[in-house]
């Protein structure tokens, strides 16, 4: 049985051997599309006003419903979400002033601890909200009802805390609060921030999803 | 080689003219997986269990799967047996001839041997490619380049899907291809079961890499609780992908196990079982019998993430443990399904290698079953740091510290083979002395994790990630590679090239020490396995991992390369036993034809008697008809 | 070989005479075979077995069996099991006659399919009148859902075998293998029962 040579391979078998490097090619970019898809990067606006620098952002009870940032062909519309983005750069050593247009509804907390405001300049922040008659109210806080929040922003490594009141079920329409709040940077680093109320729904103690996926509920906090 | 045809008296029954009139091939299977894929996500949505839609996307891979196999053509013989057509036990589909039955349901044991290793290598090139990606996150500390929830799946789909190749990838291509030839049969005791074990494989990667179409799932390879009961329905590509192959586990287990206990040739005492059989064997114990636990704890999964059962949701009456306690049941003799061939392929190749007879063949033997019996008893070291009640703790460290006995055995075996010896350098032997090296460190340092002391501080570090690189790529992977180039002239007919399998050698060889070692000390700085970002003053070692793990992927590549190259583009046909040695595969015709041997061949001595002048040869392949006609191990040994 | 090739497309005859295709080779693995795979089998009932004690020992949130769950009705539950016995026992005692009297083996197959899809439904009627919700009884409910659902598929998976022998259990049919089969799905019944009655004393009584 022992020969030299044997006949070549056939044409079907090279179209198979290539169809197979084409696939795996193919599934290759599939994957790497995925893994390096990255949220943006937002750098603070410098203030007109002092040397510190401001975000504007919106939480949304779903990226569809979005108005000030809309983000279409996200790949979780119906997900809760800070807009446009969780990652941020701001400088070292400064005030960032961060006003955020909060549009979701109430989902309370199941630690009262964090309804209240810490570490932002002044121990308080601004927000102009809709009281349960639907009347529009403004004012500084310190502390708010744990069981009205709907969403918070938290940096643990700076002990930022501020809790974002859920917009009243009488409010107008397409309305929001708007909580501003500031505090200082201190020397270059990267932080992690994130929303402390679980509002992953769909995802047991809701704590999954939107949580845990940058783009959404957390992020980066580039100070350089 | 041509079939003589035996006419056979009255057992013989004809095949039914009647045939199913779909033609069953893979291009059908494949469209009837998305046909499937289809009605199941809309029969599981119209229930409307869970809002995460879990149902439609856990019945769509479950009809995917199902059809698949029926397209590819596993419904046939049922079918035709419930239509109460006469139908033989001999496998009726090898309808498919050529390059084209490589693609297609064979039932014959060395093209299923085949199609496991071009499965194998190709799930191993996308696993390598998800380490690719997960050492490039690691070239920077923080920001990394990958978002942590996506690194995460990048992790977890790396771990699992090298978790797949790691069990099937010995006995899968060498254990069906090798076994049948090294006892004697013809045929596998269930040659349908045999062909289903791989086919359950192509769909379980497909679906596994589907996962980043919902989300990815952020769990690892253990899929603990809670998080896998937050993750989204990418887990559930985990829960199919997992019990699909969990699945091929216990039926090529109970395929190899019969066919071991009850097919074996005159003469092949067990006694006189290669080896390698008995690597073979002791994995599938624990395949088939380890494997229905992790079925068991995904189905579990399975009906929380869509009956809302609470198996493992505390609050509600169910327990996070009850699926670590489940999981690791199966996962830790699951890492002797890793390595119990392996063993068996070095303790194969060493004696042909050394000229040498293999040194306390009964030892071994000894050693592999006593590994197979004490990884029942173990499995709570992976729950040390889990808040497991404390006086549990001494029994299990015992019990795991106990392993290294048996496994201290097989080494003891291979070094006393090695002793002395006339050793040949050539690839394969390299490359199981590549695994001696690599498997005593890992097996070392897993010393220090069964300890509970230390385990306390290594826990969940790159020690640990180290060690089990270090026993499953530089253990396995290299038995893996050793078996491919010692077998791979008798699988296709082509040596390969062994200039470049020298070069590829010490090329892995150096690579993967030279990633793998410095992350037993990025373990002991603290570098948490699983996590994206890491400490800025470990960026230096990380770089040098990563640039080496470069280097080591690119080793596979020139491997894949001379894979390539000698297999369809060098047209010599390799001679029959090209390394010159006793075992009985080698002593047959190198392309083999549909039947192995014209005769059942009469065993008569051991395949490792080297440098015995007398030694008698290991099988007579002419012996007298009428004692192989029939007879499968029952007939008297010719003295 | 490309020869066999030719030879081997179509009908296989030649390979049909090959003699490790006899029949009495098959006859010889499929007990063995059955033994292993049955053994395999119970590992997957073990599994759930191991979770009703696990969970019924810790108790968690004190939620084992909560205010809404109760045991089942017991004589739905022995109905079932009871089938299930009976559909065993029938089935190997046509096993028996498989070989000598294939007409008889057929009554007694049919006679098990009966049983076998009887106690099914009654399974079926079983779970839509449980009394308690899988999302809100506790560990109990849980256990209880998945272990009688795994088990109830492995039923209906056995009758469609069952249909095979039923098929197959004609006077013309060969008589090694297929009695030899049908012996060794019969002892897969049986192990199927056992864990019917093991699992009925264990969800209904404890």
């Amino acid at each position: 049985m022992v020969v030299d040579r044997t006949p070549r391979v056939g044409g079907r078998l090279a179209i198979v051997v290539l169809g197979l490097a084409a696939l795996l090619a193919l599934l290759t970019g599939f994957l790497v599309t995925f893994v390096f898809h990255f949220p943006t990067t937002l750098t603070a606006q410098p203030t007109t006003v002092g040397n510190g620098v401001s975000i504007h952002l919106e939480t949304v009870a779903a990226v569809q419903d979005a108005i000030a940032f809309p983000r279409p062909n996200d790949p979780h519309p119906d997900w809760v979400s800070y807009l446009p983005t969780t990652i941020f750069k701001v400088p070292a050593n400064s005030v960032v002033t961060i006003s955020i247009d909060q549009e979701d509804g109430a989902s309370g907390l199941r630690n009262p601890y964090w309804s209240k405001a810490q570490g932002i300049i002044g121990g308080s922040f601004h927000m102009s909200y809709f009281d349960d008659n639907g009347a529009p109210q403004a004012g500084d806080f310190s502390v708010i009802d744990p069981t009205t929040l709907a969403h918070s922003f938290g940096i643990p490594d700076l002990g930022v805390f501020v809790p974002l009141q859920g917009i009243a079920d009488a409010a107008p329409a397409g309305s929001h609060n708007e909580i501003t709040f500031s505090f200082k940077t201190g020397k270059a680093g990267i932080f992690r921030w994130q929303c402390f109320v679980p509002c992953g729904a769909g995802s047991i103690y809701g704590n999954g999803n939107a949580m845990s996926t940058f783009g959404y509920m957390s992020g980066l906090l580039v100070v350089q | 080689m041509a079939i003589a045809p035996i006419v056979d008296g009255p057992s013989i029954i004809q095949s039914s003219e009647r045939r199913i009139v779909v033609p069953t091939n893979i291009l059908t299977g494949i469209v009837l997986a998305v046909f499937g894929y289809w009605v199941g996500e809309q029969l599981g949505n119209s229930f409307l269990l869970n809002d995460a839609q879990n149902t439609g996307v856990l019945l769509g891979y479950s009809f995917a799967s199902i059809m698949f196999l029926v397209g590819v053509g596993f419904a046939n013989y049922p079918l035709a047996r419930l239509f109460g057509w006469r139908v033989t036990p001999q496998p009726a589909g090898d309808d498919h001839t050529g390059a084209w039955r490589y693609l297609n349901l064979s039932l014959d044991h060395k093209v299923i041997g085949v199609q496991y290793l071009v499965a194998m290598l190709m799930a191993m090139l996308f696993g390598g490619i998800g380490a690719m990606l997960i050492r490039t996150s690691l070239l920077v500390p923080d920001p990394p380049i990958v978002a942590p929830d996506k690194y995460l799946t990048l992790v977890s789909m790396h771990s699992v899907m090298m978790i797949f190749v790691a069990s099937a990838a010995i006995v899968g291509p060498f254990g069906n291809f090798f076994v049948p030839l090294m006892i004697g049969t013809n045929r596998m005791a269930f040659p349908r079961l045999e062909a289903l074990s791989f086919w359950l494989v192509p769909p379980a990667i497909v679906i596994l890499l589907a996962a980043p179409i919902f989300g990815g799932f952020q769990t690892g390879w253990t899929g603990y609780t809670p998080l896998s009961e937050q993750a989204d329905q990418g887990f559930d590509s985990y829960i199919v992908g997992f019990t699909l192959i969990g699945l091929a586990l216990v039926v090529s287990g109970v395929n190899m196990l019969t066919t071991v206990i009850r097919l074996r040739a005159p003469g092949m005492t067990w006694i006189r079982l290669p080896i390698f059989v008995w690597g073979v064997f002791s994995a599938s114990i624990l395949g088939t019998f380890a494997a229905p636990i992790l079925a068991a704890a995904l189905i579990m999964q399975g009906f929380d993430r869509t009956l809302n059962t609470t198996f493992f949701i505390s609050s509600a009456g169910g327990s996070p443990y009850l699926w670590e306690n489940l999981f690791w049941f199966f996962g830790h003799p699951e890492v002797y399904i890793f390595i119990l061939p392996a063993f068996g392929i070095i303790l194969e190749l060493l004696p042909h290698f050394a000229r040498k007879p293999l040194w306390g063949y009964r030892t071994a033997v000894v050693g592999l079953l006593g590994v197979t019996l004490l990884s029942w008893f173990v499995w709570q070291h992976h729950l040390f740091m889990s808040g497991i009640a404390p006086a549990l703790r001494p029994f299990f460290m015992f019990s795991t510290e106990m392993i290294s006995i048996p496994t201290g055995i097989v080494f003891l075996v291979a070094f006393g083979t090695l002793w002395r010896a006339r050793i040949s350098m050539s690839v394969p032997m390299l490359f199981c002395l590549g695994f001696l090296f690599n498997f005593l460190i890992g097996g070392l340092s897993g010393v220090f994790l069964s300890d509970v002391p230390s385990d306390v501080t290594l826990h969940g570090s790159y020690f640990s990630m180290a060690h089990f690189h270090f026993t499953i790529v530089g253990g396995e992977i290299f038995a893996i590679i050793a078996a491919i180039y010692y077998w791979f002239p008798k699988m296709t007919g082509r040596m390969l090239n062994q200039t470049l399998g020298k070069i590829h050698f010490w090329w892995m060889m150096i690579a993967f020490n030279m990633a793998f070692m410095p992350l037993f000390a990025a373990g002991l700085l603290d570098m948490p396995r699983r996590v994206s970002t890491y400490a800025v003053d470990l960026q230096t070692l990380n770089d040098w991992v990563s640039i080496w793990a470069f280097i080591l992927f690119a080793s596979m590549l020139f491997f894949a390369f001379n894979v390539i190259w000698s297999w369809f583009f060098t047209f010599k046909v390799a001679p029959a036993n090209p390394w010159q040695v006793r075992s009985i595969e080698w002593m047959l015709p190198t392309p083999l034809g549909r039947r192995n041997f014209e005769k059942i061949p009469v065993f008569t001595g051991s395949p490792y008697d080297y440098g015995n002048p007398g030694a008698k040869p290991v099988a007579d392949l002419g012996g007298p008809s009428d004692l192989g006609r029939r007879g499968f191990g029952a007939e008297p040994v010719p003295s | 070989m490309s020869q066999q090739s030719q030879q081997s497309r179509g009908l296989p005859n030649l390979v049909a005479s090959a003699p490790e295709w006899s029949t009495d080779v098959d006859a010889r693995v499929s007990s063995v075979g059955m033994w292993i795979f049955m053994g395999a089998n119970a590992m997957l009932f073990v599994a759930f077995f191991f979770a009703f004690f696990y969970l019924r020992a810790l108790n968690n949130a004190d939620n084992w069996m909560n205010i809404w769950t109760v045991h089942p009705r017991r004589y739905i539950g022995g109905i079932i099991v009871l089938l299930l016995v009976a559909c065993a026992g029938l089935v190997v005692m046509g096993a028996r006659s498989a070989a000598k009297a294939p007409s008889t083996a057929r009554m007694f197959f049919w006679l098990a399919l009966l049983a076998g899809v009887l106690c099914c439904g009654f399974q079926v009627y079983e779970f839509k009148h449980l009394g308690f919700d899988p999302q809100m009884g506790g560990g109990y409910a849980s256990v209880f859902v998945g272990l009688k659902s795994v088990l109830m598929a492995e039923i209906v998976v056995a009758m469609i075998w069952l249909g095979t022998h039923i098929a197959q259990a004609t006077p013309i049919g060969d008589t090694t293998a297929r009695p030899a089969s049908a012996a060794a799905f019969g002892n897969f019944l049986v192990m199927l029962a056992g864990v019917g009655v093991v699992a009925y004393l264990v969800l209904y009584f404890i």
